[in-house]
């Protein structure tokens, strides 16, 4: 049977976890915490990028320590009732083998994405769950900033770094050893580079190409290995000088950039590039039918259009083109620019809108567009009031700052 | 089998706890053992050859059923009807014949769910009850009324249950001797806390006139074992203990 061998060799032990001593360090002191007693932050928020050890850290915690552990994953339906239900229940309640003495760690994976998949109040449970608990709670997420604040507060947050080609490497050679492959050093260092950090991504590719022959040579890599977005410029300018529909599909995929992202960067820069009017527009054209298909495949969820998404949007800029091109520097798109700009604000936004929404029965979308300037003109208006309003909903104090600079706009 | 009552009881009770569960069909008979999704609550259902009027396993199968869907199937059994279960291998499903007045036949296609081997937990409990199911159950009740969890107590005087919240509280005695109270052997005072909800699920299983056996222990799982098919079978639960906060 087939077996990955990132479960294979999965760490049991905290001391075999690669490379993040400082983290596990600080994840044990918390849990030698919770063995005497429900600690002032009763869950650790993991956070840190792909592959660097987040679920493997919380997984060979429980093991250490004896607890018993349950695990609830994002594509479980992580709605308001089954997040109390399943995880409440096991926050409050002692173990069936140990009864009351024993503890049970409660691992909510992806805990950075549990809002945006059902907007049902997701959150609320967990802080809910958090207040509760008396149970260790560990929750996992790449991206910190996706998390309420009232949520990070009540966390012990620790950072995992992205691991060092070094010590990737070192962890293949590892593997590699146990299951009697010979490979080539440089080919190693070739995965461990590529990887950019992620361990399991790296074993993975170790793997792929190893798989069956026993040896890991050079040559058999140049297939597997990810284009990683510091070429994207790179990539793109192989885009728009395609001379093939073909070649220019295949430069896209490789470029490991969903295409809702990567229309972003060809339509900033594609119809620059055309010098013939006409070219422009037949470019514009090709680039907002793929438009369409992207949003089509968002709303509907189905990812199946994507792949015509992207046939337009790759072959379209470099086929349709008659004309020169003018050779200019690429740029970054806008709306990118924009939206790391705006990027304070809008979680500013958002989670006042959360707030309002919980208070007032409605959608969060409803409270933005039509709460929130009416909330900002007594905030700024009315201090008495302001204050109970801020109070009722428990804004932060950028929150409320937030909600009086609304008016101004 | 001439009794669908045992099925569509046991499966009405276990239905709340777990979503899906992997049977396992062998000579002796049928068995089943899980956890629910929070692992708090274990199940183990053990209902014999015996039990049924004819029984015939060729060879050892795990069935993994998806329990909301039996017991929909389950909830069309008529009392006076009697049940057959079939497993066609070739396309994966079980099949359930109620025969009456008339044969009416239900195919359940099964899932893949992985065979678990839970050890049963051992533990030294301090005190066993033998309790009729009615007063549990009114007991329980009377616990919704005020609060979430119920707390279980068993000592030289009696057998008692009871809960809190709000200000509110209510508490139930079974004392010493009484009629309700089969069996009382305390070998250590005993008391615990649970969620009332998980024992109410449990006691749908329960025939209302049937002893429950309780085992409990000082912040231990409590343990209820509830007699089926006429005391040739077994169901029984097992709940861990609320930890209870300062």
């Amino acid at each position: 049977m087939f077996s990955p061998w990132t479960e294979k060799y999965k760490p049991s032990k905290l001391s075999e976890v690669v490379d993040q001593g400082q983290a596990v360090k600080a994840v044990m002191e918390w849990a030698r915490g919770w063995e005497r007693g429900k600690p002032a932050k009763p869950a650790l928020l993991l956070y840190g990028p792909p592959g660097s050890g987040k679920t493997t850290i919380a997984e060979a915690l429980a093991k250490e320590f004896g607890w018993d552990s349950i695990q609830l994953n994002a594509s479980d339906k992580r709605t308001f009732e089954v997040l109390k239900r399943v995880a409440g229940e096991a926050a409050t309640t002692g173990t069936l083998f140990e009864g009351a003495g024993g503890r049970r760690l409660v691992i909510l994976d992806e805990a950075d994405n549990i809002h945006s998949r059902s907007d049902l109040g997701g959150y609320r449970a967990v802080r809910e769950v958090l207040g509760r608990t008396t149970n260790p709670i560990i929750l996992i997420a790449n991206d910190r900033r996706a998390i309420p604040s009232e949520i990070l507060n009540s966390c012990l947050q620790v950072n995992l770094r992205r691991l060092s080609p070094q010590s990737i490497e070192r962890a293949l050679e590892r593997i590699c050893e146990m299951e009697g492959i010979e490979a080539e050093p440089l080919a190693l260092k070739r995965i461990a580079e590529a990887s950019r950090g992620d361990l399991r991504a790296a074993i993975n590719d170790l793997q792929t190409s190893a798989t069956g022959k026993k040896r890991c040579a050079i040559r058999d890599l140049a297939l597997y290995l990810r284009d990683m977005e510091s070429n994207v410029f790179q990539v793109l300018g192989g885009i728009l000088h395609a001379s093939s529909v073909g070649e220019a599909r295949r430069i896209l995929w490789s470029l490991d950039m969903p295409p809702d992202e990567a229309i972003g960067w060809i339509s900033e820069n594609a119809p620059l590039l055309a010098k013939n009017p006409l070219d422009r527009a037949r470019i514009y054209e090709a680039l907002s039918r793929a438009d369409i298909f992207l949003s089509r495949a968002r709303r509907k969820q189905v990812y199946g259009l994507w792949g015509y998404a992207s046939d337009l949007m790759a072959a379209g800029p470099s086929i349709l083109r008659d004309g020169e091109t003018v050779s200019r520097r690429l740029q970054v798109p806008s709306s990118a620019i924009a939206y790391r700009q705006t990027r304070g604000e809008r979680t500013f936004r958002e989670s006042v809108a959360r707030k309002v929404a919980s208070r007032c029965h409605t959608s969060s979308r409803v409270a933005r567009k039509h709460f929130l300037k009416y909330l900002g003109v007594i905030l700024k208006h009315d201090r008495k009031r302001g204050r109970a309003i801020a109070e009722e909903l428990e804004l932060t104090e950028g929150e409320a700052e937030y909600l009086k600079s609304v008016v101004d706009l | 089998m001439s009794d669908t009552r045992v099925w569509k009881t046991c499966v009405g009770a276990i239905v709340n706890l777990i979503e899906e569960a992997a049977f396992k069909f062998t000579g002796e008979g049928v068995r089943m053992r899980a956890m629910d999704p929070s692992h708090v609550a274990l199940v183990d259902f053990d209902l014999p050859a015996k039990a049924f009027d004819e029984y015939e396993v060729s060879k050892p199968v795990v069935l993994g059923i998806v329990l909301v869907e039996l017991n929909k199937i389950m909830s069309r059994a008529k009392s006076e009807d009697s049940l057959i279960l079939e497993f066609e291998e070739e396309k994966n499903r079980l099949s359930l014949v109620f025969k009456g007045r008339s044969s009416r036949r239900f195919n359940l296609p099964l899932v893949d769910i992985k065979e678990s081997e839970l050890p049963e937990p051992k533990l030294q409990f301090g005190a066993t009850v033998r309790v009729l199911g009615e007063i549990i159950q009114d007991g329980l009740r009377d616990a919704e009324v005020v609060g979430d969890t119920v707390r279980f107590e068993a000592n030289e005087s009696g057998f008692f249950m009871y809960s809190e919240g709000d200000g509110r509280s209510v508490e139930l005695k079974l004392e010493k001797g009484s009629e309700a109270l089969a069996k009382l052997e305390v070998r250590q005072p005993s008391r615990a806390m649970f969620n009332v909800k998980y024992l109410s699920d449990m006691l749908k299983a329960a025939d209302m006139k049937d002893f429950i056996t309780i085992n409990l222990g000082t912040d231990l799982p409590i343990k209820l074992d509830f007699p089926i098919a006429g005391g040739e079978g077994r169901l029984s639960f097992i709940l861990a203990p609320r930890i209870e906060s300062e």
